[in-house]
């Protein structure tokens, strides 16, 4: 579960290029650049499939043979109340888990990386731990828990089960971001009379805010993602939208799911661009 | 009361079923025995639950609200999907009733909602939010016996009197005074005629090399080992261990030469219209839903096929059980009824389902000609509900299914 | 190296900034897997009652594994298979981002995560629609009359995608693949330029300059991308029950049905631990190789 950490700090980081090394083996470079090609046509197959049928108006109850292009779905997206509902619970979940998450891990981060104390070996590690802990085992445990607990499940066992696998994401995405810090920038801050206060918030908050930012994000993409550890912890009515998606599409596949799948899509493609437009802006003040 | 064309053989088979139960009532002195022995924890569970605000076994008076817990697609919708938009039937409940309905169609499968609601819930004496859940006819059975279900208010459902009299003497629920049926099914086979190139007639064809890699089987232990055990002589009703086990030998066998691809839920349905499997066993009412265009052909085969039904009963401690009989008898209605079945096309428990369908006519009254919808008495001689089996025997039949369905 | 006043010398803060998430991830990751081990090693007199006895029931442990020996070594043969294609795809496409990409190289980058934000689930549904008999792929192999010489190859069976255990793969390889192109492009990206001039000048060929500087240089990167590609995958099993048949299930799914089907929670218990057992030896060996930080970054 350590993915998405990588991935952020290249969308939202690697927007410095440094200057190419000299083209020489010109035949070589073509085949790797049409190996490209090739890949991010892999890659985006499915996504391309999944927009293409949110127009579709399809024959039968499955979304998965094309027959007529329409406006309809996208012009009433919230049509299956059914699906809106299984969405709107998503929303709720993953707004909770991410802020939830993002509050706690940040501030764990913030323990990690700019003290020293005793037990900060094991504190890293317990923060490990989860990441390395499949969802399925993850899934089985909290029922295991919740069951030997009296807990029933619903929507308090699925936001704790989504801010647990977030927390562990945003510390360490958060703690990569600030490795390297000069933290004696708050001292010097101190030194010049400020409150701890007043210190935390005009030089370590802005100091740390972009990793919060990516982290956050990040966390949301993953709640609103999760089947595998949801399905286990979600009973009693409460019904997420990838749960909704996974049962229902056994009996019909309605194309509002790709087009609400594609909202998603634009909106976290839109929040990364946004986030990226940033770090370019700043690099390019910073130089 | 009887005449209807379908009573006389379904009481047959469902006969069966309770002749077989009598076994069920030794398994649950068995029980009894059990909640003695564990008493202390029990009683602990049901003194110290804090869980349902009416606490466990007496059942709320809700009449305001009512919650529901379903099967998908198991209830009549509008042309775009919507189950409560105007004009269906839970949409003229709430109209009639003042009550609201949330509907969830979240009852996926019996075992997982055993396991993640009924068991831990439930079994520790608290209660579910759903004050109506529907699970199949050997699920009821077994939370019936546990005791985890309310006694329906028969006083409040007038209606009740509509039910089909076979139902009537259920070994696990005499007079049906804790369940009522939702739909009844039938378990067949399904084909593609454009990738079988022939009728399926007999269970047996799904055996056939020629479909090797192109059959789907259910992931219904009851449907699949019954169909099964039919093709090779036997009957489910009869759920003799040993047949059932050379049932098993037989899919066993079937699943490692590659000749069953899948073993699935209703997903069937879009490998079936996709051609990605050539014929399956399948359930009536979803090949009657499907577009008669797709040319898919649902037959009961000739050695017989399985027959179930799904019920609606009111987990113990249920908030709106006053909520939960007004529904039921609105929809034991025979023209409300007859408006579910026109959606779902699955057999109706409910007397004068025919009539109301015809004297609606147009296409409602060609589906009251039906055979799949109303099966004629040689029909249902063919069909049988699967045998009750032991607690002990089950978890080892359906243990050994599932490391077969992989 | 800090004043006196220095915010890090609280002795007592860091303790206090940790205590929520800490308190957390106790309470819902440390206690659930305490109580897992428990069931793991207890005994449910009756299956369908909620209640379990401890009696250290060591023989769930073999139980699971004489009943899911298959399971197991498929989830984890798929995995392996997946993750070289994984290095096998991502390999060049990592080094054409490093190298050849010029200025396209940070959209290219964001690019690789666009497909990953939409759901897992309509993904591998659209992967469904696309493989499908009358999909797109079979569609253009019979056009091109390709169908059988896919089939010869192992790439398809009797002239299907869907349904076979290379759909599983691929469809593990799809969705894990940029956890291996990422890594490879952080140490590829790392090698300075300066030192492909000179390797070029010092080896005869741009074979093996590749092979003596690139490659070792590299190594970190595919054998991080390499954990980051392989556990998720082999704890996968939605994969294997959307796009794979009755043959194809993985240790994931067992492990769901035996709670939620079975309701034997003591043998399921058993099964998440040997295969957390075996994943964590993998992780423990690899934190060996290159360090917790490492992994943590």
């Amino acid at each position: 579960m350590t993915e998405p950490l990588l991935a952020e700090r290249f969308v939202l980081e690697e927007v410095v290029h440094e200057p190419l090394p000299p083209e020489k083996r010109r035949f070589r470079s073509r085949l790797l650049g049409l190996w490209a090609v090739l890949v991010y046509a892999w890659l985006f197959a499915p996504i391309v499939v999944v927009v293409i049928f949110s127009f579709n108006d399809p024959a039968g109850k499955f979304n998965t043979a094309w027959n007529e292009f329409t406006l309809d779905n996208w012009a009433d997206p919230f049509q299956r109340q059914d699906y809106t509902e299984a969405f709107l619970t998503s929303l709720k979940v993953a707004a909770v888990a991410c802020l939830v998450a993002t509050v706690f891990g940040g501030l764990m981060a913030l323990a990690t990386s700019r003290y020293e104390f005793r037990g900060k070996g094991l504190v890293n590690i317990i923060l490990v731990l989860p990441l390395t802990t499949r969802e399925i085992v993850m899934g089985s445990s909290l029922f295991t828990l919740f069951f030997a607990r009296n807990a029933s499940l619903g929507f308090t066992t699925v936001v704790i089960a989504h801010i647990l696998f977030c927390l562990s994401f945003v510390a360490l995405t958060v703690q990569a971001r600030v490795r390297g810090f000069d933290w004696s920038l708050e001292d010097a801050a101190m030194d010049l009379g400020s409150s701890p206060w007043r210190t935390f918030r005009t030089v370590t908050f802005p100091l740390i805010l972009p990793g919060i930012a990516a982290a956050g994000l990040l966390s949301f993409a993953l709640s609103i993602d999760d089947y595998i550890i949801t399905s286990f912890v979600a009973g009693d009515g409460t019904t997420t939208f990838p749960m909704r998606i996974f049962n229902a599409n056994k009996t019909e596949l309605p194309p509002q799911i790709n087009v609400l799948a594609s909202m998603i899509l634009l909106v976290t493609v839109g929040l990364m661009g946004i986030g990226a437009w940033r770090t370019l802006k700043r690099n390019a003040a910073a130089s | 009361m009887s005449e209807r064309p379908i009573d006389p053989e379904l009481a047959a088979a469902i006969d069966l079923a309770r002749r077989l139960s009598r076994r069920r009532f030794l398994t649950r002195m068995g029980l009894g025995a059990g909640a003695v022995a564990l008493g202390p924890t029990l009683l602990a569970a049901c003194g110290g639950s804090s869980g349902g605000s009416e606490g466990s076994g007496g059942g709320g008076s809700g009449d305001t609200e009512l919650n529901i817990s379903n099967w998908t697609a198991y209830i009549d919708q509008d042309d775009d999907g919507n189950a409560k938009a105007s004009g269906t039937t839970i949409d003229r409940f709430q109209e009639a009733t003042g009550i609201s309905v949330t509907y969830k169609e979240d009852y996926n499968d019996n075992d997982e909602y055993f396991n993640k609601n009924f068991s831990p819930i439930l079994g520790k004496g608290k209660t579910l939010a759903a004050d109506i859940v529907c699970p199949t006819y050997w699920m009821a059975a077994r939370i019936i016996g546990l005791d985890w279900v309310e006694e329906l208010p028969l006083d409040d459902i007038p209606n009740h009197a509509n039910l089909l009299d076979s139902y009537l003497d259920l070994a696990w629920d005499p007079g049906a005074t804790k369940h009522m049926p939702w739909q009844a099914g039938i378990t067949g086979i399904a084909w593609n005629p454009k990738l079988t190139g022939g009728d399926i007639t007999s269970i047996e064809d799904l055996y056939d090399s020629k479909l090797k890699g192109k059959v789907s089987f259910l992931t219904e232990m009851r449907d699949s080992v019954g169909l099964t055990m039919f093709g090779m002589g036997a009957d489910p009703a009869d759920a003799d261990l040993d047949e059932i086990n050379a049932a098993l030998d037989k899919i066993e066998g079937a699943t490692s030469s590659g000749q069953i691809l899948k073993f699935t839920g209703n997903e069937y349905l879009r490998s079936l219209e996709n051609g990605d499997i050539a014929a399956c066993i399948a359930w009536s009412g979803d090949i009657a839903q499907l577009d008669p265009e797709l040319g898919i052909q649902f037959a009961i085969p000739e050695e017989g096929g399985m027959q179930w039904f799904d019920t609606m009963v009111v987990p113990k401690g249920a908030p709106n059980v006053p909520a939960a009989a007004k529904w039921m008898d609105f929809v034991y209605d025979p023209e409300n009824a007859a408006a579910i079945t026109e959606y779902v096309q699955y057999v109706s428990p409910v007397k004068g389902v025919k009539e109301a369908l015809e004297a609606k006519g147009g296409d409602a009254a060609a589906l009251a000609e039906s055979p799949l919808l109303f099966p004629d008495d040689e029909t249902l001689s063919r069909l049988s509900v699967f045998g009750e089996l032991d607690q002990e025997d089950e978890i080892d039949i359906q243990a050994r299914f599932n490391d077969i369905t992989g | 190296m800090a004043s006196e006043t220095s915010l890090r010398q609280g002795r007592k803060a860091p303790y206090a900034l940790l205590s929520p998430g800490m308190l957390w991830l106790i309470l819902f990751f440390l206690v659930p897997m305490w109580t897992l081990l428990r069931i793991a090693l207890s005994e449910k007199p009756n299956a369908f009652l909620p209640d379990y006895e401890l009696t250290w029931r060591w023989a769930n442990f073999s139980d699971a594994v004489d009943r899911f020996q298959p399971e197991l070594v498929r989830s984890f043969a798929y995995a392996g298979i997946a993750t070289l294609l994984c290095i096998a795809i991502g390999y060049p496409l990592a080094y054409f981002l490093a190298f050849k990409a010029g200025r396209w190289r940070s959209l290219l980058l964001g690019l690789i995560m666009v497909p990953f934000f939409t759901s897992f689930l309509i993904r591998t549904i659209a992967w469904q629609t696309i493989l499908g008999q009358e999909g797109p792929a079979l569609g253009l192999l019979r056009a091109l009359s390709l169908v059988s010489v896919t089939d010869a190859i192992g790439l398809t069976r009797d002239g299907a995608f869907l349904n076979t255990p290379q759909a599983v793969v691929g469809g593990l390889t799809y969705n894990f693949v940029p956890f291996m192109i990422l890594p490879i492009y952080v140490s590829l990206e790392k090698i300075d330029a300066r030192l492909m001039d000179a390797a070029q000048d010092l080896y005869s060929t741009p074979a093996a300059a590749f092979r003596k500087i690139v490659l070792p240089l590299s190594l970190p990167g595919v054998f991080a991308g390499t954990l980051l590609t392989f556990i998720p995958a082999a704890g996968d099993y939605i994969n294997a029950e959307l796009l794979g048949n009755v043959k194809t299930g993985m240790i994931g799914s067992q492990i769901a049905k035996l709670f939620l089907k079975e309701s034997n929670y003591p043998e399921a218990a058993a099964l998440s631990f040997i295969f957390m057992a075996i994943i964590t030896a993998g992780v423990l060996i690899y934190a060996k190789l290159l360090g917790t930080e490492e992994l943590a970054a």
